[in-house]
């Protein structure tokens, strides 16, 4: 069998179906990659989830017919997970075909703030006097 | 032999003033909070500055007769704990309602059931399990929904402070199964406030009644002020009003009180619904349950975590696995709170949501899903309220609001 001829591809492109990953273990980020990179090798799942991730990227350049600004994906990705949606705003993907009516609530509370003291001290006060002495002649009429 | 012991914990936070000259406890042990709900009945003290509680579900069994074995079926004595009070001898805790051939007792969601006699009943329980001080006067801070606090204080305060003679002496007796003689306890004060007062309380002050601010995530505002907005989600009732600036907002106050929110209608009654219904199909007879036994199947589901494990339960000689309607009446219970409760709370102008009451812990994950930019105040989220369940905030609460209201009112007249 003729033996393959591996030429180095520019820009570090791969042509034979594999690619050298080197993590920079001085970068926190990449060192903290490295070592969930190698939990999933232990148990088999590196490449797994790599070719899931590329393939994510495919499916949403394919079927948004855009090519992905990847930092955005990635954010988008995490924030998803974080938050169990993506955006940050609930429940609510907000694309162009979005309906105002669709929007969560604009309100986000009000401007008539006092000092906090002063809203415990009143919250205290208003109460009255828990504790004081208590005319039991009204408890019993 | 089963004997009641208080729970006991540190306060969260050691209280600003705790390095005063003149530092003292603002609150002795004969100052109890009690929540005596639908669901659970809870009371705490605090002894030299530890925390105790007690919590038991609300229900009892009654037992006649000398012997318990004649009239318990499958326990014996040492298995079950039990209380002797003027009005007889009732069994008490999680699993009775399996344990004996009566039926249990729990009167809920009712105005006649605050100050009744089981309410008392669960309150001498407690007060037995917190050893509280006996033969010296205690007070009793206590709450009542919103809704119906104006109706039903009288009725507390004149109930307890009447005593088991109805000698205005408010002096009680009760003896525990594991007791050999009946503790005496004397109720000299009884104190009224709506449920949500001691949960906002929880939020405000230490357990001294010191002020703790609760500053945004921007870290330029407190989250106490402006309008705040109290989402008591209980066993029988979801109780929501307002907190301007530290003022309660008497309008929001009238209609705080929804019977229909609850766990109870939201969540106990839909999984009774559907295990009667899942036995029907399977041809069998419905079985005999009870709205108390389904809450303790889903308080031990929740302590699980609301992993499958805990959602096995046995019923009628049969396991059932309950996970998928657990879940699915959490979902419900969520998206209904969602649209009916917090969703007004915004639009009306909340500055901050703050959580209290056991009806959070199925849905707060699909709440903080649904709003991640909003201001929802739970205890995993205030350092000073670490290791306080919310199902116990009222309850706690209590205890920062008594010492705050004494702090405050020595100041207005010294």
């Amino acid at each position: 069998m003729a033996k393959r001829h591996y030429q180095k591809p520019p820009n570090g492109q791969a042509e034979s179906g594999s690619y050298l990953l080197v993590f920079d273990l001085d970068d926190e980020a990449q060192a903290k990659a490295w070592e969930v990179a190698q939990e999933l090798a232990s148990q088999r799942k590196l490449k797994h989830v790599l070719v899931g991730m590329l393939l994510a990227v495919h499916t949403v350049q394919e079927q948004t017919g855009k090519t992905l600004d990847l930092l955005q994906f990635m954010a988008s990705f995490i924030t998803g997970l974080i938050h169990g949606r993506g955006g940050g705003y609930g429940g609510v993907q907000i694309t162009e075909a979005t309906e105002p009516e669709e929007l969560p609530s604009m309100f986000a509370g009000t401007d008539d703030h006092i000092d906090p003291s002063d809203a415990r001290e009143t919250f205290s006060v208003g109460m009255g006097n828990l504790f004081g002495d208590e005319d039991d002649d009204e408890l019993w009429n | 032999m089963i004997r009641y012991k208080p729970n006991k914990t540190l306060i969260p936070l050691t209280p600003a003033d705790a390095n005063a000259s003149d530092f003292q406890w603002e609150l002795d042990p004969t100052i109890i909070t009690w929540d005596g709900g639908n669901g659970t009945s809870s009371a705490w003290h605090l002894v030299d500055g530890e925390l105790h509680y007690f919590m038991l579900p609300n229900v009892r069994v009654p037992v006649t007769g000398y012997s318990m074995n004649t009239d318990v079926t499958t326990i014996g004595l040492n298995e079950m704990v039990y209380a002797d009070v003027a009005g007889g001898r009732f069994a008490i805790g999680d699993n009775v309602w399996e344990q004996s051939k009566y039926p249990p007792e729990t009167f809920v969601n009712s105005e006649e059931r605050y100050g009744s006699e089981i309410h008392i009943f669960m309150l001498l329980c407690l007060l037995a399990a917190l050893n509280a001080p006996e033969n010296t006067p205690l007070t009793i801070v206590t709450s009542a929904p919103p809704g119906l606090v104006n109706s039903v204080a009288k009725a507390i305060k004149q109930n307890l402070k009447y005593g088991e003679a109805k000698d205005k002496t408010g002096t009680w007796t009760i003896q525990m199964s594991y007791d050999k003689k009946p503790r005496s306890f004397i109720i000299g004060k009884v104190v009224v406030v709506p449920e949500g007062v001691g949960a906002f309380s929880a939020y405000a002050y230490d357990a001294n009644g010191n002020d703790v601010l609760i500053p945004s995530s921007d870290g330029r505002d407190d989250l106490l002020t402006g309008q705040v907005h109290i989402h008591d989600a209980g066993h029988g009732t979801y109780d929501t009003y307002a907190v301007r600036n530290g003022k309660l907002d008497a309008e929001s106050m009238a209609f705080a009180t929804d019977r229909d929110a609850g766990v109870l209608r939201q969540m106990i009654e839909p999984v009774m619904d559907y295990i009667r219904d899942q036995f029907l199909k399977a041809g069998e007879s419905t079985p005999r349950m009870k709205p108390v036994q389904v809450d303790a199947w889903l308080r031990e589901w929740s302590l699980g975590k609301m992993k499958p494990n805990y959602a096995r339960v046995k019923l009628n000689g049969r396991i059932l696995d309950l996970q998928a309607i657990f879940e699915l009446v959490s979902a419900r219970f969520s998206r209904y709170i969602i649209e009916e409760k917090l969703e007004r709370s915004y639009q009306q102008g909340a500055d901050s949501i703050l959580l209290a009451g056991g009806g959070w812990v199925y849905i707060l994950p699909q709440i903080l899903k649904q709003y991640p930019n909003k201001n929802i105040l739970h205890p995993d989220v205030v350092p000073h309220l670490k290791g306080i369940p919310l199902w116990e905030l009222n309850a706690y609460g209590a205890l920062p609001m008594s010492a705050s209201n004494k702090k405050v009112n020595r100041k207005v007249t010294g």
